[in-house]
């Protein structure tokens, strides 16, 4: 009887937590935010993602090493896009956020005309 | 979230007068180009371009020419990606000397771009004929893991169990038959032999480990005769890869404390080190099952590690050194070790080993591609000193091991040849209470390989070696791989071949020691030989865009001959003798994996094994072998991996004890053990730089009742601690940390 009530307890436990988190996601508003950076490698890819996930707020994170643009998803009672700014840089990159460009389609279209 | 525009990948090459580009023997050069609306072409720059599964790779000039070297692999699909497109690939023949001409043009479908693909935790390769399934570092982690016998808890293929119930010692089984019939390699350098069979799963600590290599069936020819059932192969962490520091301590509630650490450093652009540290202390006397001797015994275990690693355009060279000191004490809670071993001490048990390894490895790279020569050598001392009770066992053994191989391709790169000469020596020395003997191999061979590979459609590897044993003679072994697509969502592959062992019996029966019954060799020995054959369906279903894989297997294993340990003739005596008659394993098994939603991966797996042996004359199951084993395997990541839930559920069939009706009534065991469930899980929780876990194995609890056969009475005549089917631990909850300083 004994080893039921851990294995209700832990899965009860476990359930709670994941409950939770989803719970909490939903319940606040998000925001995505995208940065130009100077990040040009999958190392400097790899660096970016691993380091800003544990920023406080952010809830997804995608460097395109090819366009150079950070994507952020955050909370905005948690964080905003100066202190994601001053993170990106602490890293070590230059950066500058990218405002109105809601469709990757525009990014490619100024690369474009810039060649 | 990105919408853009779904580009077609047109490949044309292009013959293009040789003069406007200079070409190198071993790169390839060519132009990105894209076709605007008008059908003009322009070159693309900043366009990547790499070999598929390497960091090799350019970005395309700002007239969209690139050149790249060729990699030294002989996978040569080149992958271009771009700007928010999906990465494609391309098969190139590297035989070519034109410039590659790759045109990107307009498809006018609007499709989503696909980010991130995540890798399972064990996957199985679309691209290899040999069927492999890779274990890496994500399912490493999934699990306490502190050594390899503990790498497979997740993994349905390797069944890991306790030798004995006093030594703590584990074993391995593939397709029903023991750790002994599968080829251990280290880094492809055949390891864990000999006398390391019975304790050496416990010489690799798990964070030393960056994936593990599992194949079933038989193997390829270049690393030896002697895989039967199948190849694990262990890569350890690359000093060029290598974070700059990591740490890991581990406790459990049975007292076991272990410590990992290790750092890696490029010392130059070619040269790079490594050093790995493990120690472990386990010295808590646990007996929770009150028959008077230790669960495990208590253990203390040292292993040092240093690599190296030098890497230049045509030379690829590593070697590195290990140091191991083992120390394992266990038995009666009554015995002293300080009283002389007496039958009026209690029953106690030691094993001291020493093990030194030095291994290199290099490589010559010429300029013809796929074409290097390569030479491995590794050199290993082994001491054991032990006793179990009144038996006093001491052992050594020098091995060495050289193989020097040769790989070119012949006109092109879907034609590859192999061959090779090697050399092994082992020299035993092994002392048994006042009994010395001593057996010397000399074992000079050769080899040949040939692959076909159609990356779309087929794939073929014969292989063919000839062994020449100083005290068997000619061993020859035919091998051959066959793997066909059906379509890309479809694989077949089929093996068959032979493979041969020589059996060490004491050292690797040293659990039969921890016995009141006398070892018995009723003839001289040969060597073991088998034949293998399997055939395995891999179907891949997209289901909501993720990938469904079903892998459905047969293997059957047939022994020519093998060394029977009969403990059922004799109730007093264990005897030894070559097979009289039929011995065999099938193996049937239905493995499947899948990714429910986002962020939880779902493994299932269901095996029927089918293992008989001819013991006394008579064609009997396997003693200690399951028939059937099921696994359940649920992993969950929450957004962003910060947490990760893991829950592994094991249902293991019943097996046949050793028959014990010619003991007294009280010593008498059932003819079949029962079924079990073993249940494990555990909760990782991810900082930047920290990682803490916790979890519990075997919650349900289920401990083997009564491990030891007369365990009040162990100079009796019936004391027996070798009839082993299921755990003899109980519920152990553990906690681990572990932290990294990372390179990137």
């Amino acid at each position: 009887m004994k080893k039921f009530k851990i294995i209700i307890s832990v899965a009860v436990f476990a359930i709670m937590l994941i409950s939770s988190g989803l719970y909490a996601d939903g319940k606040k508003e998000v925001k995505e935010i995208k940065f130009k950076t100077s990040a040009v490698c999958h190392k400097c890819e790899a660096k970016i993602e691993d380091n800003m996930k544990y920023e406080k707020g952010v809830k997804f994170v995608d460097l395109n090493v090819d366009t150079k643009i950070c994507v952020i998803k955050y909370r905005v009672d948690k964080t905003s896009p100066e202190k994601l700014k001053k993170a990106l840089e602490k890293l070590g990159y230059e950066v500058s956020e990218i405002k109105k460009n809601k469709e990757g389609k525009e990014a490619l279209e100024k690369f474009r005309s810039k060649k | 979230m990105n919408l853009l525009e779904r580009y077609m990948l047109v490949v044309g090459i292009l013959f293009m007068s040789i003069s406007t580009y200079a070409i190198e023997e071993n790169s390839i050069k060519g132009t990105v180009l894209e076709l605007d609306k008008e059908g003009n072409e322009s070159g693309l720059p900043g366009v990547n371009v790499y070999w598929a599964g390497t960091t090799i790779g350019v970005s395309t000039n700002s007239d969209g020419t690139f050149s790249l070297k060729l990699p030294q692999s002989n996978d040569y699909r080149l992958v271009v990606s771009f700007v928010g497109y999906q990465n494609d690939t391309i098969q190139v023949d590297p035989k070519l000397k034109t410039p590659l001409k790759i045109i990107l043009s307009t498809n006018q479908n609007l499709d989503e771009v696909i980010i991130a693909e995540k890798a399972l935790g064990a996957h199985i390769s679309r691209m290899n004929p040999i069927l492999t399934q890779k274990i890496t570092t994500a399912e490493l982690q999934k699990a306490a893991c502190c050594n390899l016998s503990e790498s497979f808890e997740t993994n349905a293929s390797v069944d890991v169990s306790f030798s004995d119930a006093v030594s703590g010692a584990k074993q391995i089984k593939m397709l029903g038959l023991a750790g002994k019939y599968s080829q251990l390699q280290t880094e492809n350098i055949p390891n864990l032999r000999g006398l390391a069979i019975p304790y050496g799963l416990s010489y690799i600590p798990g964070t030393w480990m960056e994936s593990i290599q599992v194949s079933k069936g038989t193997a390829s020819v270049k690393n030896g005769y002697e895989s039967i059932t199948g190849q694990i192969n262990t890569e350890f962490i690359k000093p060029d890869q290598a974070n700059p520091f990591y740490f890991n301590m581990y406790a459990n509630a049975y007292g076991k404390v272990e410590g990992n650490i290790y750092s890696g450093t490029k010392l130059t652009d070619e040269l790079s080190t490594m050093i790995f540290v493990h120690a472990e202390n386990f010295t808590n006397e646990k007996d929770m099952n009150h028959d008077g001797f230790l669960d495990h015994p208590k253990m203390k275990q040292i292993n040092l590690f240093n690599r190296w690693k030098y890497d230049s355009e045509n030379i690829h060279a590593q070697f590195g050194f290990k140091i191991l000191k083992e120390d394992r004490e266990g038995g009666q809670l009554s015995f002293d070790k300080d009283k002389p071993r007496t039958i009026n001490n209690g029953y106690g048990i030691g094993v001291k080993t020493d093990r030194y390894e030095l291994f290199t490895k290099t490589a010559y790279l010429f300029d013809k591609p796929g074409t290097n020569i390569g030479f491995i050598n590794s050199f290993i001392h082994h001491n054991q000193e032990s006793f179990f009770g009144l038996n006093n066992y001491n052992a050594r053994e020098n091995n060495y091991y050289g193989n020097l191989m040769f790989q070119t391709i012949l006109g092109n790169t879907n034609h590859q040849l192999t061959s090779g000469v090697s050399f092994i020596l082992d020299h035993y020395n092994e002392q048994l209470n006042d009994s010395t003997f001593v057996k010397k191999e000399h074992v000079p061979g050769g080899f040949v390989e040939y692959t076909y590979i159609n990356p779309d459609k087929m794939s073929l590897i014969l292989g063919f070696r000839a062994d020449f044993h100083n005290l068997f003679g000619t061993m020859l072994t035919p091998r051959i791989h066959f793997k066909y697509n059906f379509s890309e969502n479809t694989i077949l592959r089929a093996s068959a071949g032979r493979g041969y062992r020589s059996a060490n019996v004491i050292a690797e029966n040293t659990y039969l020691l921890a016995s009141s019954r006398k070892l018995s060799m009723l003839e001289e020995l040969d060597i073991e030989k088998a034949w293998n054959y399997g055939v395995n369906l891999t179907q891949y279903f997209n289901i909501n865009g993720k990938d469904l894989n079903i892998n459905l297997e047969y293997y059957r294993t047939d022994f020519q001959n093998q060394i029977v340990i009969d403990r059922e003739q004799n109730t007093s005596r264990i005897y030894v003798y070559n097979l009289k008659g039929k011995s065999y394993s099938n193996s049937f098994q239905i493995e499947m994996n899948y990714e429910l939603f986002k962020g939880f991966d779902v493994t299932a797996a269901a095996r029927y094994n089918d293992v008989k042996t001819t013991i006394n004359d008579e064609l009997v199951r396997k003693p200690l072998v399951n028939d059937f084993k099921g696994l359940i395997s649920l992993s969950y990541a929450t957004n962003m991996k910060k947490w990760q839930f893991d829950v592994t559920a094991q249902f293991n069939g019943s097996s046949r004890i050793p028959d014990t009706s010619g003991n007294p009534v009280a010593y008498r065991l059932d003819k079949f053990s029962p079924r079990y469930t073993l249940l494990n899980g555990q909760i990782t929780k991810y900082f930047r730089k920290w990682e803490i876990y916790v979890g519990a194995e075997n919650i349900t609890n289920f401990k083997q009742k009564n491990p030891i056969l007369a365990p009040n009475d162990p100079f009796g005549n019936y004391f027996d601690s070798s009839l082993i089917w299921g755990p003899i631990t109980g519920r152990k909850f553990y906690v681990g940390i572990r932290y990294r300083i990372k390179k990137y």
